[in-house]
């Protein structure tokens, strides 16, 4: 088995508050990590706490980004004001100015932080620059509200599908009892992607492979929350074709990259 | 190791197939030229483990038709074990565990037996105390004493039956194992707190914890300190290094390895174990060693994975 992996979960790196054991303290110990796992590149960014968060972050992410070539910087994108006037609907621009392909969500902190900002008259505009230069858009499941069952928690995510159909989205992590609500989704909508870190169960890759376009599965480890043996060990121990694990544990993130930064006509 | 920087990167996905590229030209997965020579080589290389005995202590079998989503078959169950390098696995039957009635227990219970026939050196089984149906599970355990069984000791899972720690059915299996020096597989359902107690009342028993007892601190305490006590290593999701955070809180003698199998998948269980950053010798005795001490000749006699 010959598989190059990308690492497409943005991994945190730096030091956390409260501290998060197992963090990559610098870029360094995560480089270490990664060949340790046989991965060739990863997603990441770097964790800082300011009243400025995502500025802040993106400002040490983009520093840290020169120290290696295998390491891709994730934009976080800001969806809370942290001054009056402050726009926020000019990040894709940013973005791409940057040299950044990818953008996620992270929970903001402090006294103006919501509530998970997913709702289009929340973000819309946000993901209309992303969707505008095809700039994918990492969503954590966990900032999905996943009460009841989770009978609504994928609603704005459709939401998202419908509105703007050719921003690629990322769900990263879903778990394992999440699939009966991804599948139909995926169907549907060929933008919406899914890591595959926590789809966990007996052959479930496979299942899914069989039940969705095998385009829109992403190989990412989840790094540092979880050991990068999950994700690599699922791909490694596949009886899946080697073409389709290698599109999986790399070539449909690179697919996603290759268009990413390009304005859409 | 070849290294690629993202320009590169960005300019040669232009010129090869973007639907399924074979090599972004990074690191790749591959043994040494000579082929595998540790545990971590043949994890890297996604091939079975044969540089030492994987017996896998912890899986399930379903009695279904292929093509089912789930429960899944001995067959599948096989075959990832084959791709995995595990030799032997003991498991206990999915419809066991979730019978309702006495037919059905018995039945979960007589389908493994046919199952051993099949494999008869791959495959163990452990009988399934169902605590509400307590007379049909008390009978079931003789099955255990039978000579040459396959049956090698009892599952308890006390989370889909909500049933405590110390509840009085469960007390009749653990007087089963102490009189019988039984491994007992337990997930555990309400009442944690009452199972220090039970160490030191059934110490001829060996209690299992499915899935290191969700990383709880004080329960990996209680499994260092009472000497029949172990933990199995299967998980869904388990945090970054987490093998070796269990060895140096239990000790790498109370680790056994399970892959849940076929609840989860077989590959990032096994891979754990393979890519932990722990010496060859204590990969040993995760995979195989421990599980050979705690079940001893209720096993196989060797590894035939390679027959």
């Amino acid at each position: 088995m010959q598989l190059s992996f990308f690492d497409a979960s943005p991994v945190m790196v730096g030091e956390a508050l409260p501290p998060f054991p197992g963090s990559f303290r610098d870029p360094q110990s995560l480089l270490a990590e990664m060949d340790h796992f046989g991965i060739g590149q990863s997603m990441f960014f770097q964790y800082a706490f300011t009243p400025e968060v995502a500025p802040r972050m993106n400002e040490l992410t983009l520093a840290a980004a020169k120290t290696s070539q295998r390491l891709w910087p994730c934009w976080i994108l800001e969806t809370t004001p942290a001054f009056v006037g402050e726009r926020l609907n000019h990040q894709a621009e940013l973005i791409v100015q940057s040299g950044a392909k990818a953008a996620r969500l992270f929970p903001t902190k402090g006294p103006t932080a919501t509530a998970p900002p997913l709702r289009e008259y929340l973000i819309g505009d946000i993901l209309s620059g992303l969707e505008r230069y095809r700039i994918p858009l990492f969503i954590p499941e966990s900032m999905l509200d996943m009460d009841q069952l989770g009978l609504r928690a994928y609603d704005p995510i459709e939401e998202f599908c419908i509105a703007f159909p050719r921003l690629p989205l990322i769900i990263l992590e879903p778990r394992y009892n999440s699939a009966p609500f991804l599948i139909p989704l995926m169907k549907r909508h060929p933008n919406l992607h899914i890591t595959l870190t926590l789809m966990g169960l007996f052959e479930q890759l496979e299942t899914l492979s069989a039940m969705v376009p095998v385009e829109q599965l992403i190989f990412g480890t989840g790094l540092p929350n979880f050991d990068g043996s999950i994700a690599t060990g699922m791909l490694l121990y596949s009886p899946l074709p080697q073409t389709t694990l290698q599109a999986i544990a790399g070539g449909n993130m690179q697919r996603l990259l290759t268009h990413s930064g390009k304005e859409a006509r | 190791m070849t290294s690629i920087t993202r320009r590169t990167f960005l300019a040669g996905v232009a010129a090869v197939s973007t639907r399924f590229p074979q090599d972004l030209g990074s690191v790749t997965h591959t043994g040494p030229e000579t082929g595998p020579r540790t545990a971590l080589d043949e994890v890297r290389a996604g091939k079975p483990i044969r540089s030492l005995e994987v017996i896998d202590t912890h899986g399930h079998i379903g009695d279904t038709q292929s093509g089912a989503v789930w429960p899944r078959s001995a067959d599948l169950l096989v075959q990832a074990m084959d791709r995995c390098g595990t030799s032997q696995i003991v498991v206990s039957p999915f419809e066991g565990i979730l019978a309702t009635t006495n037919e059905q227990l018995r039945s979960a219970n007589d389908m493994c037996a046919r199952v051993a026939i099949r494999y008869p050196r791959r495959m163990r089984f452990y009988v399934v105390l169902q605590p509400y149906l307590l007379e049909e599970s008390r009978a079931q355990l003789e099955r255990i004493l039978a000579p040459r069984s396959p049956f090698c000791g009892i599952k308890l899972h006390g989370a889909v039956h909500n049933y405590p720690v110390n509840g009085p059915a469960y007390k009749i299996a653990y007087q089963f194992a102490h009189d019988h020096s039984l491994p007992v597989l337990l997930h555990l359902g309400p009442g944690a707190d009452a199972l220090g107690s039970i160490g030191a009342q059934y110490p001829q028993m060996k209690l299992i914890l499915a899935h290191f007892a969700g990383g709880n601190g004080s329960i990996l305490k209680l499994v260092r300190e009472q000497p029949n006590f172990l933990i199995d290593t299967c998980t869904s999701s388990a945090p970054r290094q987490i093998v070796e955070h269990l060895r140096d809180t239990c000790g790498v003698e109370k680790i056994l390895y399970g892959s849940d199998s076929a609840y989860l998948g077989m590959g990032s269980q096994i891979a754990r174990i393979g890519y932990a950053r722990i010496s060859e010798q204590e990969k040993a005795q995760i995979y195989g060693k421990n599980a050979r001490t705690v079940f001893g000749d209720r096993l196989s006699v060797g590894p035939d994975v390679h027959s």
